[in-house]
Parts: structure tokens; C-alpha cells; sequence
């Protein structure tokens, strides 16, 4: 049973019962695809464990071979089942969890991303340079965003927000609905292709 | 002169915008600013929502967005709890939403409003589009229990709610694409939508406000502070804004530098 | 007491992380470490959560036999760590594709097709009104008919179309400017206010 084909009917079949819910109400089909739905969300709520499965299986072989920083994988797996355990014993509102998302997690996952901001203002300095006609229209086009923005360009000159306005709800909009489109019939063509087996990069995870 | 402008170390970049955040924090200037006209849409739809309406309020941002949003979430919280009788249902597609949920509700805490009755916290669904498409179909089968653990059914607020259809707007504060929530919430339902996103994403979501299919759209820290000024509630993110003000200084006057010092050596690149 | 142990423990993860500005050192490693811990314990127990809810309740309470296809099918998808069983797993992964495909055909038709062609269907009787019809047929004219560049007609369009695109880029690059900078200016009030309460 290792073919794929039972997998791209099941695929198939799933696929066809949500749309045909939709599209054709007379089927009476609302019952059986609510019941789909709330399968993909119970098998998506395992799929949330598949982390920490994988992290376990990592972690826990470079602890016992002794790998360079070990211990950093330890203080990975410490967290990890503090976090499962206090969860599930005590719930996410008791104390000690709420203390380690907001006093850990929260401010660790804020200046990761954060950090952004240094290399955004360094690649400006370094990348962001008026080499040819596109490149210009960009700056230009980024310049009296950030000078609409930013309420200083305000002071500057009064009209900075209401043509960063212009720019973002005409110009901005026709390029990102045209691209919308275009992703658009992208997306239905590879729904069809997923649907009917053509595209199987979904399969890939299984293979052995 | 110029080729030195061209080889800032860049941990001096670093060290500016970090000051350029830090002085006007500390000494704040207080620019004045004016509302866009997308997050002046949210609040006035906010604003007129008769007494008695439902809503859900999505909230599905991670720590990384949390310093955009949160302060979006408040602003816009403050307002309906303190200003308006609606009912709100809170649910999450991420699985840090419940976490930021609570602490919200903690932050604005002192209003006369009821849990189960004026609000309830429906909690985490898994699966993306697939957890909006199965919440918006049926509350009860994808939210047995609230947060608390209690059946949802036992709550006065779930009394008239079954669908989404039952919805007279749908506000979404999330770090990622919300076109997921377009088309399974507005579009499937002609429930009205607005977002509260991260900056990023603003450009490519703005051919739905242009369409009507989002009546609004709250654009970052920026959008929060407007809606604290909107509301009367000036707070964290209009103390902000100073500190944003300098920043955006601070790159175009690195894009500034970085284009003369190319400008300058060009010939001799070409030179060479 | 409790609340200053989390403020110097926040502190020192923002420092830490931040530290990796100057260079890649232990001290960011360790916490970068603790990080995915963290998130990957707190996903595991959100999931755990809505097993409870939405599998053993209706299992349990509403006798609701049903839901144990999918926990069937979600036990199947950690056959992937079992050696020459790998294969089962791709059944569930089947139900979540099919569901997601579903869902996005047919919301995709009608809200970023049809909403938005019905939205450009504006009189040109204004130059917004021009530049949001011209720039959105030649963006889509510029992804879609790139081979007859050669064409005249068509190497104006898909010009006018690479031009648009660039405002449209420019904007986003401004917006993520604002964004990113917020991130910091985030971390940063919290290190002068709650932590050195400077501010």
C-alpha cells in the first residue's frame, strides 16, 4: 500500500465534498463537509506536536553523543517539557506559564524580529541606491511612504501624508490587485493540479 | 571622502537608530499627526455599531508583531469596552492569540462589562483556513469550550450566535496574510471586515479596502496611535511616535549617504 | 518580587538577543535555544488543548464515534519517525490538503477573481480611476504575456507594468520601514520603562 494513489483519491475526495458544499447547496453536503473541516483541525492540532517530536529526537542525540554546546540542546529540552509539563498538569493560565511566555518567550520572539530593524536601515544605506530608472521610482516611491508616515514628514510638509495616501491607495493598489489576479488564477490552477494528482510535492514528507 | 561614505561600519547604523529611538523616548517632542483615512473607516465603523450588536475579534499576532499590534488591539479594546455596549467574541488562529488575548483583557480591566454575557474568550483552532472556515460554519461544534472550560452553550452571550452569519463585524489583529479571513469571513458571509496588520503587509492588502471587501485597515504602531487619538485614549503607541519620526530620519539619511557615495566613486568603477 | 524576576529576566533575553548585532556569541546561542524550546513546548500544549476540546469531549461527552477518524489519522502522522511505516503519515497530511485545497478554490474564485476584476471595472472618467485600471491590466499583462515582449503594443504595457510594480514595491519598503522600526522602538520602551524605569 506504499502507492500514492490511495492518498491522491483520498485527497481528491476531501477536495471535491468542500467545494461541492459550496457550489451546489441542493447536494446537501453541509453536514458531511462541516465534519471534514473539524477533522483538519483535530489533525492539525496533532501536527502542532511534530515540533517537539523532531526537537526531542535532534536535541536528545546531540545531549548523548556530547556534541559541541550540548548544553545548549539541554536548555532546549529543559524549556521544551517545563512548557509541556506546567501546560498540561496546570493549564496555560496558571502562573508559571504565563510568567515563562510573557517573560521569556514574549520578549525573546519581540527582539528577534526586532532586530530587523538594524538590517532594513543597513541594507537602505547599502542597496538602496537610484542605479537605473526602476530603481529610482522605487526610492522615490519608498521615500514619500516613510515621509507620510512618519510624523515628521508631516512638519515638513503638510501634504507628505495625503500623497503617501495617493500612493498606496491608487498606484500601490493597481500593481498588488494585478498581482492579486495573477496569484489568484495561479492558486486555482495548482488547486486543480493538487486535486487531480498532478502536483504530489505535498507527498514528499512520507517517502522512504 | 565619498569612499569612506561608502564603508560605514555598519554597527554605527546600529547605534544610530537605537538613539534615534531612545532620545525622543526620553525626551518626546510630541509632532502632531492626522489620521488616515483607513483606520479613521475602522473606528467609525466601530463607533456607530448599534447597541447590542455581535462581534468577533480575531487575535492572531505572535511575540515577533506584538510591538505593532498589541498596541492596535488595546486602542481599539479600550474603545468598545469602556464606550460601546457590543458583544465580542474573542477567538484565535495562532497559537500565541489566547495568550496575548488574556493579556489584553487583563490591560484594559476596570470596565463594567460581564464575562459570558457582554465577552467571551472562545480560545485557540488549529489549522489555519481550515479552523476560520470551520468556526465561521458552526461556534458550538468548533468551540465546545471557551477558554475557562465552560460548555459554550451555558454562556447568555452564545444565546443568539450560531455562525458567522449571526456576525455584524469581524475585526482580525494578525501578523499574516488575512485574505484567509476575506475569503471565508467576508466573502462567504458578507460579514464586514477590518484588520489591524503589521506594516509589511499593508501594500498588498490594500486592493481589498479599494474593493470594499475590508472596511478598514489599521496600518502598524502608526494605526494604533491614530486610533488612540481617535478614541481619546492617547497611550503607548502615540508616546511612539517621536521615536518613529527619528528613525525614518535616520534611513533616508542613510539612503542619502549610500546613494552620493555611489553617485561619487561611479566613475571611478567605471574606471577601472 | 515575582514581577521583577520576569522584568530582569525579560532584560537580559532582549540584551542577549540583541547582542547578536555585534556578533554571533554563546550568550545568544543559549537563548536562542531556550526560544525554540519554548514555542515548540507552548505549540505542543495549544495542540494538546484542542485534542481535549474537540476530540476526547465529543468522543467522551456527545459519544459523537466519528472523531476517532481523526485520531486515527492524527496518530497516523507521526508514523514519519517510525522507519519503513513513514508512508502512513501521508494520509492525514491527504485530508489536510484536500480540505485546505477546497476551502482555497473556493474562496479564491469569488474574493480575489471576481471581487477584484468587479473592482476594476470603474467608469475612466477620473485619472485615479485611469491609473487603477491601466496599472492593473498591465501588471497582469506583465506576468502573463512576457513571451511577445517583441510585440510593440506589448512591450509598452508590460513597461507601464514593471513601473507600477515598482511604486508598489517602493510602498511596501517604506511600510516595512515603519514596521521594523516599531519592533524596536517596542524592545526599547520596555528596557528604559519597565526595566530601568527611565521612562
Amino acid at each position: 500500500m506504499k502507492s500514492s494513489t490511495p492518498v491522491i483519491v483520498l485527497t481528491f475526495i476531501v477536495g471535491i465534498l468542500i467545494i461541492a458544499e459550496f457550489f451546489l447547496p441542493g447536494l446537501n453536503l453541509a453536514n458531511a463537509s462541516n465534519e471534514v473541516q473539524n477533522w483538519g483541525v483535530v489533525i492539525a492540532a496533532f501536527a502542532l506536536g511534530l515540533a517537539a517530536v523532531n526537537l526531542v529526537r535532534i536535541h536528545g542525540r546531540r545531549i548523548i553523543l556530547r556534541r559541541s554546546e550540548w548544553w545548549n540542546s539541554a536548555l532546549l529540552l529543559f524549556f521544551l517539557f517545563y512548557m509541556i509539563v506546567v501546560g498540561i498538569i496546570a493549564g496555560t493560565d496558571y502562573i508559571a506559564y504565563e510568567f515563562a511566555f510573557q517573560n521569556v518567550m514574549t520578549p525573546l520572539g519581540a527582539t528577534m524580529y526586532a532586530m530587523l530593524s538594524f538590517w532594513i536601515a543597513s541594507a537602505a544605506y547599502r542597496a538602496f541606491v537610484a542605479r537605473s530608472i526602476e530603481a529610482s521610482i522605487l526610492l522615490i516611491s519608498a521615500a514619500i511612504v516613510m515621509l507620510g508616515n512618519a510624523p515628521i514628514g508631516e512638519a515638513i510638509w503638510a501634504r507628505f501624508p495625503a500623497l503617501g495616501s495617493w500612493i498606496m491607495d491608487i498606484p500601490n493598489t493597481a500593481a498588488m490587485r494585478g498581482i492579486m489576479i495573477g496569484a489568484a488564477i495561479g492558486a486555482i490552477a495548482l488547486g486543480i493540479r493538487v486535486m487531480v494528482g498532478i502536483e504530489r510535492g505535498y507527498l514528499g514528507g512520507g517517502n522512504e | 571622502m565619498l569612499t569612506k561614505l561608502q564603508n560605514i561600519d555598519k554597527r554605527i547604523i546600529y547605534i544610530l537608530v537605537l538613539l534615534a529611538i531612545i532620545i525622543p523616548l526620553v525626551s518626546p517632542m510630541g509632532i502632531p499627526f492626522s489620521i488616515n483615512a483607513t483606520t479613521q473607516a475602522v473606528f467609525d465603523k466601530i463607533d456607530s455599531l448599534p447597541d447590542g450588536s455581535t462581534i468577533a475579534i480575531g487575535i492572531d499576532y505572535s511575540p515577533g508583531a506584538a510591538p505593532q499590534i498589541h498596541p492596535q488591539a488595546k486602542a481599539v479594546l479600550n474603545h468598545l469596552f469602556y464606550s460601546k455596549n457590543v458583544k465580542i467574541l474573542f477567538t484565535s488562529i495562532a497559537t500565541t492569540g489566547p495568550m496575548f488575548t488574556n493579556q489584553l483583557l487583563d490591560e484594559i480591566a476596570g470596565h463594567d462589562k460581564v464575562y459570558g454575557t457582554d465577552y467571551i474568550h472562545l480560545g485557540y483552532l488549529p489549522g489555519v483556513e481550515t479552523a476560520i472556515s470551520a468556526f465561521a460554519k458552526d461556534f458550538y461544534k468548533a468551540f465546545p469550550v471557551d477558554e475557562t472550560g465552560g460548555n459554550i452553550a451555558d454562556f447568555p452571550i452564545m444565546k443568539d450566535v450560531k455562525s458567522a452569519a449571526d456576525l455584524d463585524a469581524m475585526l482580525v489583529f494578525t501578523a499574516s496574510e488575512p485574505s484567509q479571513y476575506v475569503r471565508q469571513i467576508q466573502g462567504a458571509y458578507g460579514v464586514p471586515l477590518a484588520v489591524g496588520i503589521n506594516s509589511v503587509i499593508v501594500s498588498t492588502n490594500m486592493p481589498y479596502v479599494n474593493s470594499g471587501q475590508m472596511f478598514g485597515l489599521m496600518n502598524g504602531l502608526r494605526g494604533a496611535a491614530e486610533y488612540e487619538v481617535l478614541s481619546e485614549r492617547p497611550s503607548e503607541a502615540t508616546a511612539s511616535m517621536d521615536a518613529l519620526s527619528f528613525t525614518h530620519m535616520i534611513v533616508l539619511a542613510f539612503i542619502i549617504i549610500g546613494n552620493i557615495s555611489w553617485f561619487g566613486t561611479r566613475k571611478d568603477k567605471e574606471g577601472v | 518580587m515575582l514581577g521583577t524576576v520576569g522584568t530582569w529576566l525579560a532584560a537580559i533575553g532582549t540584551l542577549a538577543m540583541m547582542s547578536f548585532a555585534w556578533r554571533e556569541n554563546p550568550f545568544y546561542r543559549a537563548f536562542e535555544h531556550i526560544y525554540i524550546g519554548i514555542g515548540a513546548g507552548h505549540a505542543t500544549v495549544m495542540g494538546w488543548q484542542n485534542i481535549q476540546s474537540n476530540l476526547i469531549r465529543p468522543l467522551q461527552v456527545d459519544r459523537h464515534f466519528l472523531s476517532l477518524v481523526p485520531l486515527v489519522l492524527g496518530l497516523l502522522l507521526y508514523t514519519r519517525f517510525i522507519k519503513g511505516q513513514a508512508y502512513l503519515s501521508r494520509y492525514p497530511i491527504a485530508v489536510l490538503v484536500g480540505v485546505g485545497t477546497g476551502l482555497t478554490l473556493r474562496g479564491t474564485v469569488g474574493s480575489q477573481l471576481v471581487e477584484q476584476v468587479k473592482a476594476t471595472m470603474i467608469p475612466l472618467n477620473n485619472i485615479n480611476n485611469i491609473i487603477l485600471v491601466l496599472g492593473t491590466t498591465a501588471t497582469v499583462l506583465f506576468f502573463y504575456f512576457t513571451a511577445k515582449k517583441s510585440n510593440k503594443a506589448m512591450g509598452v504595457t508590460s513597461k507601464i507594468g514593471r513601473y507600477i510594480m515598482m511604486i508598489a514595491f517602493g510602498a511596501t519598503f517604506g511600510n516595512a520601514v515603519m514596521g521594523r522600526m516599531s519592533m524596536m522602538i517596542g524592545r526599547v520602551t520596555f528596557l528604559l520603562r519597565d526595566w530601568l524605569s527611565i521612562l
